[in-house]
């Protein structure tokens, strides 16, 4: 218990250090965080989509098996994808 | 007023129409040409559907890459039928979109498919959270250490979690533009951390018990319950990139999780 | 509340754009003068972030209209109380020079449709879209404008033309007219009537604001895509209405396949020179 509570005052000091510091974050440094960007952010202009956001004219009489055979970047993964076990 | 239905059930006859192509109807309230009405409803019948899912692809554009263009449109109508939505706000019509996925008979072969929509709608939920201030790290400095266990944060409306039994962050980086759909890796359970800072999506892959910490944040446990109670371990390390990344937004000491 | 931008109103004399998301950094590092910016307002709903900071960012350059697609002013379910809301927060934050919605439907019975659908045009409705205006209005504290829509099908019922039951609409509750040029055009041509006849039974007092748009013909008439210049039919409607009413601001709107800044400000300014020969606003009788 004492050297959670040890652990638990080193926490929060080296958050209060970071939060002070929040310009400085090291949170950019890491390999492994990325920014996805303003792209993401910019596709809301058809979140109230109306006929002018649309392809009004567009006539969709595709047959089933273009609804229902998924023809797109899934094939990339090959079906080998498989949850680790435990999980 | 004879001839005329009332307002709400004309509006209702033109719904029949434009959603469930139940044109004639309503064809006896308009005027001209039948034939030519009844093409001009499809115009608006295809013109819902292309509304509703273009916001769909909006939301969800790495799922939309994944199955194609023709199985997208496809699981979008009938998302529409299944949840049609309530609101005009497009932006808020993908909700149970994931769910949706999980129980798609032509999506079973893809069981991964509903979690990358997850993360999709994690991001795109994080990007409309409300914006706010880190919280004083200068009072938080002053609480004594007998006190600190029993700290409570509430992090920032952005932040999102999103557990999957899959690599979905793999996939999902794998379908950003200029990359073609190979992922870097096919194995790994990924605990995704989502967030928005300098008005930017952020998201970061978590160990699983920093995940766990984390949650157990977000739903208002102390630091101490957050901690866990196993072997002791770096849960530092993780609360200083909450609050460099300025995700802690207040703190409340003892029972009550901050206002 | 103090306000916390400029207040400006657009200049009638110059034409608009619609702001859309890819244009944001353009328009914020090239400052083109434009008379305004104007923007879907449900598109900026969400509680915060970067959409809602680049309208603000964009609003301490330029006056914004705030133009909803989404209040079915039309439809027989109650209003959207939490739309309203919404609608209201953002008004509050954005400071708009113009707020309009249309003249249409969009949801019943629970449901929303997301698109902008035709109404009988009758006296029963004129005083239903009448009493949700005058709320609307109430409810955010300020004049709105109601647009004329693109109708591809019309009742059979209607017995009021659509010019009459807008500029009566503007007489009972005080609102103004947006007047949608492109979309009088399509409707005339896809039935077969006239669109001077009705831009001329509009009271002219009551237009607050014109847009102007591209189309697209298919062979079930033509669309009102949004996504095109505008047609030389339009520009010349155009011309003969603000040769009528004086300028009023003018917006260009293009929503589908949006070009590069350089051509919507093109057809901005194209827009300018119609308006700057149109001498002082005239008002009604």
């Amino acid at each position: 218990m004492n050297s959670k509570r040890l652990l638990i005052g080193s926490a929060l000091a080296g958050a209060i250090a970071a939060g002070l510091g929040f310009a400085q974050a090291a949170l950019a440094d890491d390999a492994k965080e990325k920014c996805y960007g303003i792209a993401k952010a910019g596709q809301n202009d058809c979140g109230t989509a109306t006929h002018s956001c649309a392809g009004l004219a567009k006539k969709d009489n595709a047959p089933d098996e273009w609804k229902y055979v998924a023809k797109g970047t899934c094939t990339k993964l090959g079906g080998k994808l498989k949850p680790p076990a435990g999980k | 007023m004879s001839a005329a239905p009332a307002l709400a059930s004309l509006q209702a006859l033109f719904a029949r129409a434009v959603v469930a192509g139940e044109d004639e109807a309503v064809l006896a309230h308009l005027a001209g040409d039948p034939e030519t009405a009844r093409r001009r409803l499809g115009l608006y019948r295809r013109a819902i559907l292309a509304n509703q899912a273009g916001a769909l692809r909006a939301a969800f554009p790495v799922v939309a890459r994944l199955v194609g263009e023709g199985f997208f449109d496809e699981a979008a109508r009938r998302y529409g039928e299944a949840s049609p939505p309530a609101r005009a706000d497009l932006n808020r019509h993908g909700e149970s979109f994931p769910a949706f996925l999980s129980g798609y008979p032509h999506a079973a072969s893809m069981p991964w498919l509903a979690d990358v929509a997850r993360l999709e709608w994690a991001a795109h939920e994080s990007l409309m959270a409300a914006d706010e201030a880190p919280l004083d790290f200068d009072a938080l400095a002053r609480v004594e250490a007998a006190g600190q266990p029993c700290l409570r944060f509430r992090l920032h409306p952005s932040l999102r979690l999103v557990r999957s039994a899959w690599p979905v962050l793999a996939i999902w980086e794998a379908n950003q533009p200029g990359r073609d759909g190979t992922p870097d890796r096919e194995e790994g359970a990924d605990d995704v951390l989502a967030w928005r800072e300098a008005g930017r999506l952020r998201y970061a892959l978590l160990a699983p018990r920093e995940a766990a910490f984390v949650e157990a944040l977000a739903r208002g446990e102390t630091l101490a319950e957050a901690a866990g109670e196993g072997e002791p371990w770096d849960f530092g390390t993780m609360l200083g990139r909450l609050a460099g990344a300025g995700l802690l937004c207040a703190f409340s000491r003892g029972a009550a999780a901050p206002p | 509340m103090t306000a916390r931008f400029p207040e400006r109103a657009p200049d009638p004399a110059k034409a608009g754009i619609g702001l859309r998301t890819p244009h944001f950094e353009a328009l914020a590092t090239t400052r083109p003068p434009l008379s305004f910016l104007e923007v879907h307002s449900e598109n900026y709903f969400a509680d915060g972030g970067p959409s809602l900071a680049w309208l603000e960012r964009l609003r301490a350059d330029y006056p914004v209209s705030l133009h909803g697609v989404g209040l079915s002013l039309g439809s027989a379910d109650p209003l959207d109380d939490e739309h309203l809301a919404r609608l209201a927060r953002l008004a509050r934050r954005i400071e708009p020079a113009l707020v309009s919605e249309h003249l249409c439907w969009s949801g019943i019975g629970g449901r929303h449709l997301n698109e902008l659908l035709p109404l009988p045009l009758t006296e029963e409705v004129l005083a239903h879209v009448g009493e949700r205006v005058a709320r609307v209005q109430d409810r955010l504290g300020r004049r709105i404008l109601v647009e004329n829509v693109t109708a591809y099908v019309r009742f059979s019922g209607s017995t009021i033309a659509e010019g009459e039951f807008l500029s009566e609409l503007a007489r009972r509750t005080g609102c103004g007219v947006l007047l949608d040029v492109n979309n009088a055009w399509i409707n005339a041509v896809n039935h077969g009537t006239d669109a001077r006849a009705f831009l001329e039974a509009i009271d002219p007092a009551c237009v607050g604001e014109i847009h102007l748009a591209g189309g697209e013909a298919t062979p079930d008439g033509i669309v009102d895509s949004h996504g095109a210049a505008v047609f030389p039919e339009v520009w010349e409607l155009f011309a003969r209405t603000v040769a009528r009413l004086g300028p009023v601001p003018t917006l260009i709107e293009w929503d589908t396949d949006i070009p590069a800044l350089d051509v919507l400000v093109a057809e901005a300014r194209r827009a300018d020179a119609i308006l700057a020969g149109a001498g002082a606003r005239r008002e009604a009788a």
